[in-house]
């Protein structure tokens, strides 16, 4: 018989490293010198507060930590809307739908709305409610993530506008 | 018994997803339609401001063109008038002078006899240089006035013009300036004194920087409704970025009054330089009126 063992010591790492990979790729983006002096503090402090958060009790890591997952999807929300931002004030794309960023922004938002009431309320459905409950929920956030990694793939295959 | 609950709680949480999952398709529809309209109003905003601008050029040229036509006219007519007539004067105390001094013992001022002797032979010195220096003027105040306002080009049309234009530069440049015309169906007045302008422009380039260039091309043909003006020399050529008339910093306010006064014509206007085998300009009209 297989051992199960918890991987979600894995979670806050995923969390940091994938908050800072996007914050770098909107700071590319963006091209905005206060933004680029504001992110550095945001990925750091974030990195601070997941720290404390994952070993201040010692079975956090035992649990998803809905903290860390709805404070990492609001940050990239907010990253998603500053794109959006700067899309309508400078208007220097013409064909959105050509666009690699705004598919991945786009990806970004629908998943993150979506998966912040996952996060949200993960802990408490795994309290209270059936396996199958939680189940249906992450199959829920499986598809949402199929539909960011699209978009992504989307956006990586097409010929970036000069 | 917790069924109920389960119940409540899953379609609620299903509900708040579906609910995020319209917002945030919602949120993007406005920005891809917001912004297209945007796009929209941008893209009309600058053409408006794109036509005020060619108005505006072509105004500022129309002005100028009177301006250059009032200053030409007033310098052939006033001065080089006042001018040539202080030369006939000239010719005529000379005449005097001479005629006098025939039946007189001191000689003539400005025969081809025995030079004269005193205080006559520097006063016929002196006449001579007088006369000299006003023929210059006439000169000089006539090529300035033909310059500023082609009358060729408004008595006897555009091929005259440019032969008259040619020759001139043949006389003035280092440079030999050939013609050939095939031009039989004439175009309206302001339209030729465009075309001239440019044609005048480019042979002031390609003195100015020509270096090496043995001659100077011109062409004026009309073959069906199209119509084109070429000029072309055998020199060093010029680097492309010197071509672009809109670059910044350039020193391209000729390259731009050509640009400007081909798309008042509707003509294109095309440059072709390879380095060290010279510069080609080609304007081409088509349909035109």
């Amino acid at each position: 018989m297989m051992m199960r063992k918890s991987n979600l010591f894995l979670m806050p790492i995923y969390t940091v490293g994938e908050l800072a990979l996007l914050a770098l790729v909107y700071r590319q983006t963006l091209q905005s010198a206060a933004f680029s002096r504001v992110i550095p503090w945001l990925v750091g402090s974030f990195t601070l507060y997941v720290l404390f958060d994952s070993f201040w009790t010692p079975e956090a890591l035992q649990w998803v930590r809905s903290g860390q997952q709805v404070i990492q999807s609001l940050l990239i929300l907010a990253l998603a809307a500053t794109y959006f931002r700067k899309l309508l004030n400078e208007l220097r794309v013409e064909r959105l739908s050509q666009e690699p960023m705004f598919w991945v922004s786009l990806g970004l938002t629908l998943y993150f709305l979506g998966y912040v009431q996952i996060a949200l309320f993960s802990k408490y459905m795994m309290e209270s409610y059936s396996a199958r409950l939680n189940a249906n929920f992450w199959t829920v956030e499986t598809a949402l993530n199929y539909l960011l990694h699209l978009c992504y793939a989307y956006a990586l295959w097409m010929r970036p506008q000069k | 018994m917790d069924a109920p609950a389960e119940v409540a709680f899953g379609p609620l949480l299903l509900g708040g997803i579906a609910l995020m999952l319209a917002a945030a398709g919602a949120l993007v529809v406005f920005v891809v339609s917001y912004q297209q309209r945007l796009l929209r109003q941008q893209r009309a905003l600058r053409a408006a401001e794109a036509e005020y601008q060619q108005q505006l050029l072509a105004a500022i040229i129309a002005a100028q063109e009177r301006e250059r036509e009032r200053i030409g006219r007033d310098l052939h007519d006033g001065v080089g008038a006042t001018i040539a007539t202080a030369k006939l004067l000239l010719n005529r105390l000379d005449g005097s002078l001479s005629s006098s001094g025939n039946s007189g013992s001191s000689g003539s001022l400005n025969s081809a006899g025995p030079p004269p002797a005193g205080p006559d032979a520097e006063a016929a010195g002196l006449l001579r240089l007088i006369q000299e220096s006003v023929g210059a003027a006439v000169h000089d105040v006539r090529g300035i006035a033909h310059s500023l306002y082609p009358a060729v080009l408004a008595r006897f049309g555009l091929a005259e013009a440019l032969q008259h234009l040619a020759d001139v530069s043949t006389e003035a440049g280092a440079l030999p300036v050939r013609l050939s015309v095939d031009y039989p169906r004439p175009l309206a007045l302001a339209q030729e004194l465009a075309l001239y302008r440019i044609c005048q422009e480019l042979i002031h380039n390609a003195f100015k920087h020509a270096q090496g260039a043995t001659e100077l091309r011109i062409g004026l043909h009309q073959l069906g409704s199209q119509l084109t003006l070429s000029v072309e020399d055998d020199g060093c050529g010029l680097p492309p970025a010197a071509l672009d008339a809109s670059r910044p910093g350039g020193d391209g306010a000729g390259l731009r009054s050509m640009d400007v006064r081909a798309q008042m014509l509707g003509a294109t206007l095309r440059r072709e330089s390879v380095r060290g085998k010279g510069l080609r300009t080609l304007v081409s009209m088509s349909n035109y009126q």
